[in-house]
């Protein structure tokens, strides 16, 4: 019997002393009463320390402004940051900032969690989204209306090794500039079961530059119309699955997996984000280059990433607040900060004059082709409500033309439908 | 003739088993061998089990992306905590399920059951809604509270109350236990195995969830391992970074590993004799 009453007794301190540990971040809250704390969701979409840098650059901005401090929370991906602040507005809980995809900008519009900048950006005065590159605030629309201001943006580029170039006697120092020398370039490149001439990761956003190079629209401005049966986007899929059929390129490849590829020399050129720069740069053993995506009928270049979205739900004192911070975030220092810690486009083009950027670049020089790319890009497609619907299934079309499971004409005509009896309901 | 035809067989079973081991080891080693390897050097010779020298440089670079001292520490306060509470849970619905009687017993079990068939994604919505609703975002018990009472666990400790032989309630009787004495001195001791099984699972299950606790906890005090774990695995634009995540994955799962192999043969024998598959 004694025994047991020991037990007990170990069991029920255990609880005891448990409880304050299992309560613990509960007391936290209390002090904000003078401070106000601003909940700031980030995504984590590129490689390196990004957590603590996000963190460091955090509190820089609470100590240069003693009343506010930035609570940097990890939210995860793209996909689970949306699903987190979506969850916890409903709740009634939202975040004061987060970096959304374009996808989701769209969804968290319709949803209605997301806060109309158009007020804060004339509070500004003339001018203020100068500031950018004007390609990146095609992704901070949504119907014509501001609701985001870009963050951390990505193009895409042709990445290709040098020393294979030089082996099939092609001249290293210039990458094919248009989609029949693509073609060239494979022919070239390829050496059947040994590696591929180009890889294009098979997904949605790709379908769309690709029909955007060629000339195609993917959707209307309100978004609630996409144009994916037309001759030229049909076209476009026709030219991908011709350079699959001929062996130049892998019917199914995603980013990761191309940018493992090309490091292990089992391709010769790959389509990939800027974001991987340094990957490759750390990753490889030959000699490598980058350049602008080949043009088809136009000279197109992609963008991607996150952009920072103020919530609803919050006070008016707040959301200045989360305007400010999201000014500051975005000011050459900072802008220039992040893109040296992540891998993105520094957003603030003011950023490539500062010192630090200067010598980073002079380490990467690739990553200057990349901004000078800027020139002619534009956001990512598509731009529609309902957003991740759509994309998920082009994504899924694009992958079974690829793999010879359906046709272009006939996959691209069930697509549109598809797609029209989703966005029906928005026209 | 007959001794060479047992030889015969054992040979192939043993090969059988070897490759089967191997196929199940393997990723497991190669995990180990990428997480000292540089990132040169992985894709240069990718295939190289060994790594030409041991570098640590991955384990140090990945220790310094999150705080996972204190990740370690919640998941385990998460996980056994979690544990402690559901065997007191289960225990007892089990014991109510198995040896008590009263109106709509049968119809109430299955309700129960039921849980059993709902997966835990659809629910996320509503649970989030009760833990906001509580003031619990951003804890631990948070993070604990939709998992207290396990279906899994309920039906199985049922099942293994439900084969001890009356007689053994009898004798409790006999001996003027109540019945939570008769729990805890009678049925426990007999059922050591099926809660052993059941432990195994709550705690891997718990150990390894991420989206749930992703979505409550904000703050480093609270955030369990995964959470951190997943800052190497989310890097679509930058390129795959192999070698620290196969070091972080390591880092992350040791704990279980290193249990698993200390405590092999009672984890064998308990799933054995729960009739449980892993």
């Amino acid at each position: 019997m004694k025994k047991e009453r020991t037990i007990l007794l170990v069991l029920l301190s255990i609880i005891l002393l448990a409880s304050p540990v299992l309560a613990a971040g509960q007391s936290e809250v209390s002090n904000e009463s003078e401070k106000m704390t601003l909940r700031f969701f980030f995504p984590i979409g590129t490689a390196g320390n990004l957590a603590n840098i996000m963190t460091n650059l955090c509190n820089e901005y609470s100590e240069q402004n003693p009343e506010v401090s930035i609570e940097a929370i990890y939210a995860g991906d793209y996909v689970q940051t949306f699903q987190r602040t979506l969850t916890s507005s409903r709740a009634g809980n939202p975040p004061d900032v987060a970096v959304l995809t374009n996808a989701d900008v769209w969804t968290a519009v319709d949803e209605g969690i997301a806060t109309p900048l158009q007020t804060f950006i004339d509070s500004e005065g003339e001018g203020f989204l100068d500031r950018f590159f004007p390609a990146m605030l095609d992704d901070c629309m949504v119907a014509g209306e501001y609701y985001a201001i870009p963050f951390q943006k990505s193009t895409h580029v042709l990445y290709y090794n040098k020393d294979m170039f030089r082996e099939a006697g092609l001249d290293p120092e210039k990458g094919p500039e248009t989609w029949e020398e693509l073609v060239e370039y494979c022919q070239a490149l390829t050496i059947p079961g040994e590696r591929y001439g180009v890889e294009v990761p098979i997904d949605f956003y790709y379908m769309a530059v690709f029909i955007l190079q060629n000339g195609g629209t993917i959707n209307n401005t309100d978004g609630s119309e996409t144009y994916l049966d037309t001759p030229a986007a049909i076209e476009a899929m026709q030219y991908l699955k011709s350079l699959v059929d001929a062996g130049y390129m892998p019917a199914k490849r995603l980013y990761g997996d191309s940018s493992s590829d090309f490091v292990a020399g089992k391709t010769a050129m790959m389509y990939n984000s800027s974001g991987s720069l340094a990957f490759v740069r750390d990753s490889c053993s030959f000699d490598w280059g980058v350049c602008y995506l080949p043009a088809g009928k136009e000279r197109i270049a992609p963008t991607g990433g996150g952009q920072f979205v103020i919530c609803q739900g919050i006070s008016e004192e707040r959301q200045k607040a989360a305007w400010d911070f999201i000014k500051w975030m975005t000011e050459p220092e900072q802008a220039a900060e992040w893109s040296i810690g992540s891998g993105f486009i520094a957003v603030n083009p003011k950023s490539f004059d500062l010192p630090v950027m200067v010598e980073y670049n002079n380490n990467l020089p690739q990553a200057l082709v990349a901004r000078d790319q800027m020139e002619y890009a534009m956001g990512e497609y598509p731009k529609t409500h309902n957003c991740r619907q759509i994309a998920q299934i082009m994504s899924t079309t694009f992958e079974s033309i690829m793999a010879g499971i359906s046709e272009p004409q006939a996959a691209m005509e069930e697509l549109q439908k598809s797609c029209d009896s989703i966005l029906n309901k928005y026209r | 003739m007959v001794e060479r035809k047992n030889t015969l067989t054992n040979i192939l079973k043993y090969a059988i088993l070897i490759i089967a081991s191997l196929i199940i080891l393997f990723p497991l080693l190669w995990m180990i061998s990428v997480s000292f390897k540089t990132k040169l050097e992985l894709f240069s010779n990718p295939y190289d089990i060994l790594p030409e020298q041991i570098n640590l440089d991955n384990y140090i670079t990945a220790w310094g992306y999150a705080p996972f001292g204190s990740y370690y520490i919640n998941t385990i306060v998460i996980s056994f905590g979690l544990l402690f509470i559901q065997i007191i849970t289960v225990t007892m619905a089990a014991f109510a399920f198995a040896r008590m009687e009263f109106p709509g017993k049968n119809l109430l079990f299955i309700l129960f059951l039921t849980q059993l068939m709902i997966t835990a994604q659809s629910t996320i919505y509503p649970n989030y809604m009760t833990v906001s609703r509580l003031g619990l975002l951003d804890t631990k018990i948070g993070v604990m509270l939709p998992y207290i009472a396990s279906a899994m666990g309920t039906f199985l400790l049922r099942q293994a109350f439900m084969a001890l032989p009356l007689s053994l309630e009898d004798a409790g009787k006999l001996d003027g236990c109540n019945i939570l004495q008769m729990i805890v001195h009678v049925f426990i001791p007999q059922v050591k195995s099926s809660l052993l099984a059941f432990a195994i699972m709550s705690v891997t299950n718990h150990w390894n969830e991420f989206l749930w606790p992703l979505l409550v906890t904000e703050s480093d005090n609270s955030r369990p391992l995964t959470v951190g774990l997943t800052i190497f695995a989310q890097q679509a634009e930058g390129g795959a970074e192999w070698s620290l995540l196969m070091a972080a994955t390591l880092m992350v799962s040791l704990p279980l590993l290193l249990a698993f192999l200390i405590f092999q043969k009672l984890f064998v024998q308990a799933f054995v004799s729960s009739g449980l598959k892993g």
